[in-house]
Order: structure tokens, then sequence, then C-alpha cells
């Protein structure tokens, strides 16, 4: 086992770069587009069930399914480093939207209508009293999907986009388990990682906002 | 000065909250809105600023129907402590008290200076309280940061809707004194809802009775005490309408 790291050490540290890599990248575009669509379907609350329920429905896909679709489609489908990143990033915007509405639905009627009687706009609401209250659930929407991105991304390797699926796939294939097992570990550890990091930042916030 | 005519909210469902109430808080006056549990008191206070629309009648700040008015600017003129308070769990006290002042674009240095002002003015000081969230005061100390809040740009009229509930007597009636010469020398227009008459009489210039969203009288505590308009009235006044009495005689 650690002989097998030794002697692989470069490719399985390029590997893990890689995976972190359309991780990350998934988990940034989520937010960066997940955040606001949440905020907005906070304004619109009756479209809410339906759009939810459209994002359960794609999260149900199964990744390799999902990643075997988009082969047919252009620009973002196809084969490579793209149509994993555009999966990833299918899976874990739903998550992103969800927490955002989740968290700004649970916090307390009351302290909205506080601010709005001290002379908020909507926006202001929004910026000082609904989000620092949803943060919390926020964060903890963001954990789920850095851990469901790393879990999942290990498919990726099914289209050739890289990342420690790679070792896995052509350890299973090899019949080498050391090759799945460094595989698997680094994606672990790097779940287990973020997890417990985030989970602290979510205690802290948590905290703050009692 | 602010005046309700025929004033009526209904809210969806078919609860009548309000129904035509016409009185006017007068300028620079103290006006108490007492009345048993959903007589409409806190529904009313909110008409005001508006927080709730009237369903029926007007509400009318210096003439103007409010409906005309931008109920943003309207709601940074007016100090408003809400049922339980209303503080913000996640800014300090000193930031919750500095909120307005803040919202009406004042440099930091003047904010945290009304903060700490109106703090102290509620007796919490700033030094000690200001650090601290909202989450680790007692229940009384919450209600006197609300006050500081709605205290702290120094508006011309304020709206405080149970704002000593949770005192003991002693402070109670200390803040109440302090707050009642407060208001005179700085001339505020007042409208504070009590359930409580020792409060209405301690506190205002003028009473108005709420019973099941009407106005059942509307005088000066003193009036209300000694000549209660009707059963209702005096069931609200109960038992304790002797030791009301003399403390309505003192004051008048
Ligand atoms: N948003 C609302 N929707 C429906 N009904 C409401 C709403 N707000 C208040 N009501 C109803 O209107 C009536 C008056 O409520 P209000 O809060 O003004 O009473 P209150 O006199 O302040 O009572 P309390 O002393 O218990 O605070 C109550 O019957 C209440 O249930
Ligand atoms: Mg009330």
């Amino acid at each position: 086992m650690i002989a097998y790291f030794l002697a692989n050490r470069a490719e399985i540290g390029a590997l893990t770069l890689q995976h972190l890599g359309l991780s990350g990248a998934a988990l940034g575009l989520a937010v960066l587009a997940g955040f606001p669509l949440g905020v907005l379907l906070t304004r619109r609350r009756r479209l809410a069930p339906w759009v939810l329920g459209g994002a359960a429905a794609v999260q149900t896909i199964p990744s390799v399914a999902l990643l075997g679709l988009l082969l047919l489609l252009p620009a973002v489908g196809g084969i490579g480093a793209r149509p994993a990143v555009t999966a990833l990033f299918l899976y874990s915007l739903m998550t992103v939207v969800e927490s955002v509405y989740a968290g700004v639905v649970s916090v307390d009627p009351a302290l909205v209508d506080a601010g709005r009687g001290l002379g908020m706009t909507e926006r202001q609401i929004l910026r000082l009293v609904e989000l620092p209250l949803a943060l919390p659930v926020l964060v903890s929407g963001l954990r789920m999907s850095a851990v469901l991105c790393l879990g999942t991304a290990t498919a990726a390797s099914y289209i050739g986009a890289g990342g420690l699926g790679d070792l896995i796939f052509r350890g299973v294939g090899r019949g080498n388990p050391y090759m799945v097992a460094w595989g698997a570990l680094p994606a672990t550890l790097m779940a287990v990682g973020v997890h417990l990091a985030l989970v602290a930042w979510e205690r802290r916030l948590a905290r703050e906002v009692r | 000065m602010i005046r309700l005519e025929g004033a009526s909210v209904e809210f969806p469902g078919g609860v009548r909250a309000l129904d035509g109430v016409s009185l006017e808080f007068a300028h620079g006056q103290t006006t108490c809105l007492v009345g048993a549990s959903g007589s409409g008191k806190s529904t009313l206070l909110r008409l005001v600023n508006r927080l709730v629309e009237p369903t029926a009648g007007r509400v009318l700040l210096d003439g103007r129907d409010a409906r005309s008015l931008d109920p943003i600017a309207l709601r940074r003129g007016m100090g408003y402590a809400m049922q339980r308070g209303g503080l913000l769990p996640h800014l300090t006290v000193t930031q919750n008290a500095e909120l307005v002042p803040r919202l009406l674009g004042w440099p930091p240095r003047r904010a945290a200076e009304a903060a700490a002002r109106t703090l102290s003015l509620v007796r919490l000081d700033p030094v000690r309280y200001g650090p601290r969230r909202p989450g680790t005061l007692s229940g009384g100390e919450r209600e006197r940061a609300s006050i500081a809040r709605a205290l702290a740009a120094d508006p011309a009229v304020l709206l405080l809707d149970e704002p000593l509930g949770a005192l003991d007597q002693h402070l109670r009636e200390t803040l109440q004194d302090e707050l009642r010469d407060l208001f005179a020398r700085l001339g505020k227009t007042v409208v504070c809802v009590t359930h409580d008459m020792h409060v209405a009489v301690g506190l205002a210039h003028r009473v108005a009775v709420l019973s099941g969203g009407r106005l059942a009288q509307f005088g000066t505590p003193r009036q209300v005490v000694r000549e209660p308009a009707d059963e209702r009235v005096l069931a609200l006044l109960g038992r304790r309408r002797e030791a009301l009495l003399r403390e309505a005689g003192e004051g008048a």
C-alpha cells in the first residue's frame, strides 16, 4: 500500500488535484448560479414546489446515466472535463438552491417584520436580516454539495475527464486493489476534511445567530 | 399629528382586527392603547407606520393620507419597539441600536454616539451591554434595548408595543417615570400599547381603550378610571380600580 503510493505519488497527486479542480469548478459555478436563483425563489414562493420538485428529479438521475445523456449534447456535453463539470454542477446546483430557499424561509417572520418596521427596504431586509440568519442552513447546504461533488466526481472518469476515478476504474479493471484504494482514499479524505471544516463553521454561525 | 378616520382592518380570512376607529394622537402627547388580548392594539399601532393598511377609512399624518407617503421614509421617521422587542439576534445590542441611524445614512461615529446615548437613557451601560447579543439579555434588558433602538435616531413619533411588559414592578415604575419625563422634555408624540392600566395611568396624557377592535373609550387616564364608558372598560380596570383611582388622582 505504502509502496504503491511512493511509486506512484506523482500520478496520485496530479489526479487528486484534477479531482479537486472538477469538484471545485462545479461547486463554484453552482454557488454563483444557485445563490441568486434561491433568493429569487424566496421572492416567488409559489414557484418553489415546482422548481424544487424539478431539482429533486434531476438529482435522482444516476450519475453515469446523466454523463451518458450529456455525451449527446453540444457545447456543455461530449467527453472530457466540460460535461463532467456540467453534471456535477447540475447535482450541486439544486442543493444550493434548496438550502438558500430553506434557510431564508426558516427565518422568524417576526424578525423580518422588525426589519420592515425599522424602515428597511426589501433589499436591506434580505441583506441585513434574512441572509445572515439563513447562513447556518446555507453553509450546511454548501457542505452537502461539496461532499456530493467530491464523491460523484469519480464517475467523471467514465467520460475521460480524469480525476481519481481513473485510478479506481483502472484498478478494478486490472484487479489491483492498491490502485483502487489510492483512488478512493484521497477523495474520501477530502470529503471528510471539507465536511469537518464546514461543520465547524456552521456551529460557529449557529452560535452567533442565537 | 396622527389621526385615524373610521379606520378598519380586516385580515384575510375575515378577522376584523379594527372596526371603524376614529381618534387623534396629539402632537407631543403620550397616548396609551389599552385593551384585552386580541382587541387590536398592535394592529392599531402598525396602522400608523403602515405595517398594515386600512381596509376601510384612513390614517392621516399631519393632514396627509399615509398612503400617499413613502412607507420607508415614514418608518425611519418613527421609532418602533415591537412586541417582544424584535431585536436582531445576530447583531450586538449596540449594532441593533445603531440600525435606524445607519439606515438613515448617518456617519458611523454619530450613529455610535446616538446608540450609546439612548442605551444609557434606558439604563443599559453601553460599555457592558453594548457588545452583548440579545440572546444573552434578560427579558427586561431586551425590552430596554428595544426602546433604545426606537429612540436612537431621535424620531418625533414613537410607537411602543408593550415596552415594559417583562420588567419587575420597581424597575417598571422607575423607567416609566423616566420615560414620561423624557418624552415630555423631548416633545415626543408617543403611542404606547399596554395591557396594564397602571402603566397607562403613569405614562399617558390620553388613554384609548379598545375592545373587540372598536374604540370603547378615549379620554384622560383619570376620566377612564373614574367614569368608565361601559362594562367592558370597567372590566378592564378590574379589582385594581381603587388603586388606579388613587394613582390617577395624584397625577391630575
Ligand atoms: N396577520 C394577521 N392575520 C390574521 N389575523 C391577525 C393578524 N394579526 C392580528 N390578527 C388578529 O387580529 C386581532 C387583533 O390582533 P392584535 O395583535 O392587534 O391584538 P392585541 O390587542 O395587540 O393583542 P395582545 O395584547 O395579545 O398583543 C386578533 O384577533 C388577531 O388574531
Ligand atoms: Mg399586541
